[in-house]
C-alpha cells in the first residue's frame, strides 16, 4: 500500500471520528487494536489474507472488538479489513494518531514499558519530553514486557532507551 | 743285397770252400749293383722328397700353431684390455651412482627437513589458534553464563515497585534534560 492511500485511509478514518465526536476514543480504541496486530503475526495474517472470504475475516473483527471498542471503531476497522487492507492497518491507524496529534499541535511520543504508567506519570513524561526535545507530545503507552524495566520512548526518529533491556544489552556487550 | 742274391751265395757257398763259384759271385755283384744303382736312382729322390714334403709339412704346422699361438695372444690381449676397460667403466658407473645416491640422500634429507620444519609451523599456528579459540570459547562461556545470572538477578529483583522507581527515574532524569 502506498503512502498516499496510508494517509488517505487516515484522514478518512479521522475525518469520521470526528464526525462521530468520539476522535479520542476511537484513536485510543484503533491504538490499542494497531498494537495488538504489530505483536500478533497470526492475527495479522489472516486479516490481509486474501483467499480468506471477506466476510469471515470481518467475522474475526467482530468477535475480537464486539463489545469491547465502539460502534465507529468497529466499524472503521471491518471497512479496511473489507477492502483488503489489513495488513496496513497498523501504518493507518500510527499515520491516524499522527494526525490527530498534529492536529492539536502536538507530536506523538511512542512510550514502551513492562507495566501500565499512572495518570500522574504519563503527564510528567510528557512534561519531561517536551522540556528535553522542545516538542508538545501526546503520549501513546505500549505495555511491552520485553523493556523488562524503565521506559523506551520514541518520538519520530529519536528514541531515548532507559529500559533495563537495554542495559542488560549494553552489559552482555561490555563483557563479550 | 735282396734274396736272390743271399740265395745263389748260399748255393755257391755248398760248393766253394770261400767264395764258391767266381761266376755267380761275378754276376751276383753286378745284379746287386744294378739294383742298388737302380734304388739310388730311382728309390733315394722319392724318399728325399717324402721326406722333403713331410718336413715341409712340418713346418708349415708350425708356422700355422705359431701364427695360432700369436692370434691366440693378440686375442687374450684384447680380452684382457677389454677386461681392464671394463672394470674401469664399472668403477666409473659405481663411481657415478654412489655420486649420485648422496646427491639424493643429501636432497631427500634437506626435503624431509623442510617437511617437518613445515610441519612444525603448522602445528604451532593450529595450537595457537586452538587455544586463541578455546580463550575466547572460556570467555563467551563466561560471558553468557555472567548474562545469564545477571539477567536472572535483575529480573527476580525487578517488582513492581522497582518498576515504577525505574520509571521514575527516567521521567526526573529526562526533565533534567534540556
Amino acid at each position: 500500500m502506498s503512502s498516499d492511500l496510508i494517509q488517505s485511509y487516515a484522514g478518512a478514518f479521522h475525518a469520521v471520528a470526528a464526525a462521530e465526536g468520539m476522535l479520542v476514543v476511537v484513536e485510543e480504541e484503533l491504538f490499542r487494536f494497531g498494537q495488538a496486530l504489530e505483536a500478533n503475526d497470526e492475527l495479522l495474517s489472516v486479516l490481509s489474507d486474501p483467499s480468506v472470504p471477506v466476510a469471515r475475516r470481518q467475522q474475526v473483527v467482530e468477535d475480537l472488538l464486539g463489545g469491547q471498542a465502539s460502534p465507529a471503531t468497529l466499524g472503521l476497522v471491518s471497512l479496511a479489513v473489507g477492502a483488503g487492507h489489513g495488513a496496513e492497518l497498523p501504518q493507518i491507524v500510527r499515520a491516524l494518531v499522527e494526525r490527530s496529534a498534529a492536529s492539536r499541535n502536538h507530536a506523538v511520543a511512542e512510550v514502551r514499558s513492562a507495566v501500565a504508567l499512572t495518570a500522574d506519570q504519563t503527564t510528567r513524561l510528557a512534561a519531561a519530553i517536551t522540556a528535553a526535545t522542545g516538542k508538545a507530545v501526546e503520549i501513546k503507552v505500549v505495555i511491552d514486557p520485553s523493556v523488562l524495566g524503565g521506559l523506551v520512548t520514541q518520538i519520530g526518529d529519536t528514541v531515548i532507551d532507559g529500559s533495563v533491556r537495554h542495559r542488560l544489552n549494553q552489559v552482555r556487550e561490555a563483557i563479550a | 743285397m735282396n734274396g736272390l742274391s743271399l740265395r745263389i751265395l748260399a748255393s755257391e757257398a755248398a760248393h766253394n770252400s770261400f767264395y764258391g763259384n767266381k761266376d755267380e759271385l761275378i754276376w751276383g755283384t753286378a745284379s746287386f749293383l744294378i739294383i742298388f744303382a737302380v734304388f739310388v736312382r730311382k728309390g733315394v729322390p722319392v724318399v728325399k722328397k717324402a721326406a722333403a714334403a713331410r718336413s715341409q709339412r712340418i713346418s708349415d704346422e708350425i708356422a700355422n700353431a705359431e701364427a695360432d699361438k700369436a692370434d691366440a695372444e693378440a686375442e687374450l690381449k684384447t680380452l684382457t684390455s677389454s677386461l681392464g676397460n671394463a672394470a674401469a667403466d664399472a668403477e666409473a658407473v659405481v663411481a657415478e651412482a654412489v655420486a649420485r645416491v648422496e646427491t639424493v640422500k643429501v636432497d631427500l634429507f634437506a626435503r624431509v627437513e623442510a617437511d617437518v620444519e613445515a610441519s612444525k609451523q603448522r602445528a604451532r599456528i593450529e595450537i595457537e589458534a586452538s587455544k586463541q579459540q578455546a580463550f575466547a570459547d572460556l570467555q563467551a562461556e563466561v560471558a553468557a553464563m555472567t548474562v545469564t545470572a545477571t539477567n536472572a538477578v535483575v529480573i527476580e529483583n525487578l517488582t513492581d515497585a522497582v518498576k515504577s522507581d525505574l520509571i521514575e527515574q527516567f521521567i526526573t532524569q529526562l526533565g533534567a534534560t534540556r
